[in-house]
């Protein structure tokens, strides 16, 4: 069962929900709107994809179905840039 | 192994958590309504941009030296600036033959925009007169500047 | 063994000096033109360059004692010193944090023109400097990083080939020193040359614009958000490794004080006349 982290070195700012992270030895940066920072903040090595995507689902329940394709998508996007690694 | 049971959560609870999540006071940026996430990658320049990039400089090659077993390869790049990977390469003629590092590697620049190696001469080999070892030095991000430098070591009989 | 005539021109940007210094009497007076504007404020002498004539068409350039370029014309030469001296002064820099961007300033507001090379920010910098704004510079600002004022290096405005229809609109006289044209089509003005009044030392920035020029497009102008312009910001820092958490505090700083947008366009006329009405609203 997929459990994202993040990677360690970090920088992080949050601004009005949303945040940019800034990984200096990987040349990373990337910015995130609100709900995407939510998933973000949401992958701490602890949690699934799937508790995730239904903590998320319970939060907005009229986007459910939104929530379970797009939870998936952008943790796979963060994995594949290297900015999250699967437990 | 079975899935764990999902317990249902109440929206009041799953929002308590996301506003904890999410950072201290930050209640009011969690979002009322789903919006698609979207996500931007960048990065950060790997240097000043608006040159053609660094100038790489290899040490000065030594051609009539009494070398033992420990060569060290130097080279910097203009203007000085960490973090720029370097590539080298090692080639030899003559009996002399390398027992370490690997023959091409990458180093990154220091502070100073330097880098330096230390090669070891296999001493079973002999270092003969008119032997040469050649580091030859190229950026490994062709983005990241011109040139390459070239630093040739050659023996002019055994120094040890 | 030549003997250098001049004993060199200062050139101070985000808290280093380069010292530049030519044997070439037609070298070292364009260099004089086109860098008169920056400031020549003592710091540590970053990068000595020396720019000799070895004949009339065969050039080097060295740092420090060690050539950089030989063997060059007289335009690769000028343009070679150019750019490493921008390199040298962005990239060492340890109290600012450099941008790669334009600024200009109308009033008491300082725009910022950021982005990449081909996004219009030489071209805008010319348009708007003509149009009366002021003029930092076309290429890099600095921000102290402790500071809420920008600076530019006040070099003389680089127009490339494309833009050429640029002085050709405003530039009256074009045998005047201030105007150098490059074999390849490429021109350096000096800006005081758009307008006399155009010079600013520093500005407080207001108003960030990331232009992206795009042939037949509409003018199309989208509000960031103060996390898209940090973003954006941070992708044009060019000394990041240089500075206490890779300027990210100070970017964001800057990222609030502002207002942003991105600017799409390919008429540059509609696109300075947006960016002077937002100016002076802001």
């Amino acid at each position: 069962m997929l459990v994202p982290a993040p990677i360690e070195g970090f920088q992080i700012e949050t601004l009005d929900g949303e945040i940019v992270l800034l990984h200096p030895a990987r040349n990373l940066i990337i910015h995130s709107n609100q709900t995407g920072a939510l998933i973000w903040h949401l992958c701490d090595g602890i949690r699934t994809v799937d508790e995730i995507t239904e903590l998320l689902s319970a939060a907005y329940p009229d986007a459910r179905d939104e929530i379970q394709a797009d939870v998936p998508a952008v943790i796979q996007t963060l994995i594949s840039r290297g900015a999250l690694r699967s437990k | 192994m079975k899935n764990k049971p999902s317990a249902k959560i109440s929206r009041r609870d799953a929002m308590k958590v996301l506003a904890v999540v999410a950072g201290a006071a930050a209640l009011a940026n969690v979002p009322d309504k789903w919006t698609k996430p979207g996500l931007d990658i960048g990065v950060l320049p790997a240097h000043a941009q608006t040159s053609s990039g660094y100038t790489l400089l290899a040490g000065a090659s030594d051609p009539n030296a009494n070398y033992c077993f420990n060569l060290i390869s130097t080279a910097t790049i203009s203007p000085a600036a960490s973090g720029i990977v370097l590539r080298y390469v090692i080639t030899t003629s003559g009996t002399v033959t390398i027992a370490s590092p690997a023959l091409s590697g990458t180093i990154p620049t220091d502070i100073s925009g330097s880098v330096s190696l230390n090669i070891t001469v296999d001493s079973s080999l002999p270092f003969d007169v008119g032997d040469t070892v050649t580091v030859t030095w190229t950026f490994e991000n062709a983005s990241d500047g011109i040139g390459s430098g070239i630093q040739v070591f050659t023996s002019s009989g055994n120094g040890c | 063994m030549k003997t250098v005539l001049i004993s060199g021109q200062l050139i101070h940007f985000a808290g280093g000096t380069v010292r530049i210094r030519s044997d070439h009497p037609g070298i070292s007076k364009t260099l004089e033109i086109h860098f008169k504007h920056c400031s020549t404020e003592n710091g540590p002498i970053v990068a000595n360059y020396l720019v000799t004539a070895v004949n009339d068409t065969d050039f080097t350039v060295s740092v420090d004692g060690s050539d950089l370029f030989s063997k060059i014309n007289y335009d690769k030469a000028l343009w070679l010193l150019m750019q490493d001296v921008i390199t040298s002064l962005n990239g060492l820099s340890t109290t600012d944090l450099v941008f790669h961007a334009a600024a200009l300033a109308l009033a008491n507001s300082g725009v910022i023109l950021c982005g990449q090379s081909g996004s219009g920010k030489s071209s805008l910098a010319a348009w708007l400097t003509a149009s009366g704004f002021q003029y930092l510079t076309d290429e890099v600002i600095a921000l102290p990083i402790d500071g809420d004022e920008i600076s530019g290096l006040c070099r003389s405005i680089v127009l490339k080939r494309g833009s050429a229809f640029i002085w050709q609109h405003w530039l009256q006289k074009k045998d005047v020193d201030g105007f150098l044209q490059f074999n390849e089509g490429s021109a350096w003005i000096e800006p005081a040359l758009f307008n006399t009044e155009a010079i600013r030392a520093a500005a407080k920035p207001r108003v960030l614009i990331f232009p992206r020029y795009l042939p037949e497009a509409e003018l199309h102008v989208e509000p960031l958000t103060p996390a898209d312009a940090l973003f954006r910001l941070l992708q044009c820092l060019v000394n990041a490794r240089n500075i206490p958490d890779h300027g990210m505090s100070a970017t964001t700083r800057l990222a609030r004080q502002v207002t942003a947008f991105s600017l799409t366009y390919s008429n540059i006329e509609s696109a300075a006349e947006w960016i002077k009405q937002t100016t002076l609203a802001g």
